[in-house]
């Protein structure tokens, strides 16, 4: 081993290479066609690029207003006017739920790129390091593991009311407590596979060709990682969403008036809206439940392109 | 085998100590409480209830008098109820548990029937068509699935309770009790079912698919044994393997208590009084129930390593 891995930096860059002509298409173009095959899998991702486009531009294109209150169409059920009604101040629902969605969705998606990256590269470093650097990581993890993560939240969410944060604050800081929980499960993956991946005969190949450490990890170790990263984070997002529109309508996550689709279904409290007037919470539940389908079903199409041990078994 | 689950006991131990750690943390560390929330109090009497409360001594002093009074088994005093917290958690722990167990028979029986049925024939249309129910069924979110029951079949149609366990001002004792009290559990039951099935039933479905493709179940077919035979005998046995820790991780759920739906539905559970003394910040209570929960994953999981050792001698001597 010693032996092997002294560093010989003249002969570095001078051999041959293989032609590489014969080479065909890249692994990532071939995941790609298996997705593209895959239909379920990419009418979800239409449904959610559709709901994304829909909720960034739909309310500058709608003619009302996030705030504006119309105290004489209160309570309007869905009609030619106000495709999906007014809520009891005369607000738009339809416009509410797009807004609502812009929330939801960015809360979704930056807590899973947080805690995407602080799982990856503390996964990563535990796997590569070893020692007490591991064991430190994991019983970390395993303890955040231990705790159910809704109770948790649930009272992380009662600590926000507690310090009365602004309401325009509070999504930061829930977008931050979901990562902060959401990190330790891609931890474990990804430490498990660097840890199998640091023993193969590649790598040893590029610690004898001399190369310089940064390139060993960056270049040939952590991107065999990179289709796990995306389908966890993929489901990440899913269960994200989930999470904050539980807390949200417990009245521990996103508060009015900044409106969200768990928030928006608080109106199902009250016996009078819940029963006479479905226009006022049904929406919001819908568009959760479409949009998280529609990102476990993308998640799996994913899962399906991109590992090819999965491939091999549906193939049999 | 004995070994195996003394390690794992002492493995157990520190966790059980950073968990108390950190929940006392979290309780510790948030400003206010149940004395503060009160406005009638005069600060000298504010002041007074703290020092009767220790709650004006330094924190490592109250973890440590909290830990040793948690090993001598005493869980504390409600504020809120005014009553010891382990009497709290005996009156409404068991109508969790009950909700919980007739779940978890349910999806569990549901979820192996269907995953092994949907692995036999995989693509086939019965395997479409569970593929499809279990995303519906992992992505709902779980107090909008409550509504839209409730909606339905209690207020619409009127034929079940809408929430609680009894009925108002019953005394009905027996029969009419039980049959009172499963009338009202219809509901809340069919919700987790639903829910849990779903990753359950995928969960199956995926094992089997491994089980299937072993060669042990090459080798019984070849020998010219029944279908039936080779799928339950040989091949469910081995996609039960795995199954197993599963069921260890279930032991948190059982009395967790399921939050959303107890709270959605009425059900005096410790889920629901969760809740409740959230708002209330009746902080002993909430300490000990989410220890309890803690304490459970934990047991959970050592029940899960335990019996898939015994049930697998080969993770006996990793």
């Amino acid at each position: 081993m010693s032996v092997l891995s002294l560093r010989l930096p003249w002969r570095r860059g001078q051999a041959e290479l293989v032609s590489l002509a014969a080479v065909g298409r890249t692994p990532w173009q071939q995941a790609l066609a298996r997705l593209w095959r895959n239909r379920p899998a990419i009418l979800a991702l239409l449904f959610l690029a559709l709901m994304v486009i829909a909720c960034v531009a739909g309310p500058w294109l709608l003619p009302w207003d996030l705030e504006t209150t119309d105290a004489l169409a209160a309570n309007h059920p869905p009609g030619a006017g106000h495709w999906l009604g007014t809520d009891f101040l005369g607000r738009d629902i339809l416009t509410r739920l797009l807004h609502a969605g812009r929330i939801s969705l960015a809360v979704g998606l930056v807590s899973v790129v947080l805690s995407v990256v602080l799982g990856y590269v503390l996964g990563a470093l535990a796997g590569y390091a070893g020692g007490w650097v591991d064991g430190a990581i994991m019983r970390l993890a395993d303890l955040l593991m231990t705790i159910p993560s809704l109770p948790l939240l649930i009272i992380l969410g009662a600590l926000l009311s507690e310090l009365q944060v602004a309401p325009e604050q509070r999504i930061y800081l829930v977008m931050l407590m979901l990562s902060l929980l959401g990190w330790t499960n891609l931890a474990r993956i990804i430490r498990g596979q660097v840890q199998s991946l640091r023993s193969r005969d590649f790598m040893l190949a590029t610690e004898v060709l001399g190369l310089p450490l940064w390139r060993r990890l960056l270049v040939h170790l952590l991107p065999n990682t990179i289709p796990t990263l995306i389908v966890v984070a993929t489901t990440g997002v899913a269960s994200a969403i989930l999470n904050e529109s539980y807390l949200s309508y417990l009245g521990l996550g996103v508060v009015p008036p900044t409106p969200s689709w768990g928030n928006m279904m608080d109106t199902a409290n009250s016996f009078v809206d819940f029963q006479r007037r479905p226009w006022l919470w049904m929406p919001p539940g819908l568009a959760i439940f479409a949009t998280v389908i529609a990102i476990n079903v993308l998640g799996d199409g994913l899962r399906d392109a991109l590992d090819p041990r999965l491939q091999a078994r549906s193939a049999r | 085998m004995r070994t195996y689950v003394l390690r794992r006991l002492l493995g157990a131990i520190p966790l059980l100590f950073g968990a108390s750690l950190l929940i006392f943390l979290v309780f510790a560390l948030t400003p206010g409480d149940f004395i503060d929330g009160n406005i009638n109090l005069t600060p000298q009497r504010a002041a007074e209830l703290k020092a009767l409360y220790g709650l004006d001594r330094p924190l490592w002093a109250r973890y440590l008098s909290w830990l040793s009074q948690l090993l001598h088994g005493d869980l504390g005093f409600s504020l809120q109820h005014q009553i010891p917290v382990s009497t709290l958690l005996g009156q409404y722990l068991w109508s969790s548990f009950l909700l919980a167990l007739v779940s978890l028979l349910l999806y569990w029986t549901l979820s192996l029937a269907v995953g092994v049925l949907a692995a036999v024939r995989p693509y086939g249309w019965f395997d479409r068509v569970v593929t499809l129910l279990v995303f519906a069924a992992m992505s709902f979110p779980v107090f909008f699935l409550c509504l839209l029951l409730i909606k339905w079949f209690a207020v619409d149609l009127g034929w079940l309770p809408v929430g609680g366990m009894i009925s108002i001002g019953s005394n009905a004792t027996g029969w009419d009790y039980a049959l009172d009290v499963a009338r009202h559990m219809v509901l809340p039951v069919l919700t987790l079912v639903m829910l849990q099935a779903g990753g359950l039933t995928r969960y199956v479905r995926a094992s089997m698919l491994d089980a299937l493709a072993m060669d042990c179940v090459r080798t019984a077919r070849a020998k010219g044994l029944p279908e039936r035979v080779v799928i339950l005998r040989h091949a469910l046995r081995n996609a039960l393997l795995p199954l197993i820790a599963l069921l260890g991780f279930e032991l948190p759920g059982l009395f967790a208590g399921a939050i959303v739906t107890e709270k959605i539905f009425n059900w005096p559970g410790v889920g629901h009084i969760h809740i409740d003394t959230l708002a209330a910040r009746d902080y002993p209570v909430l300490m000990s129930f989410t220890l309890l929960l803690a304490v459970l994953t934990i047991v959970g999981n050592l029940l899960a390593d335990v019996l898939s050792a015994l049930a697998d001698p080969r993770i006996r001597l990793r």
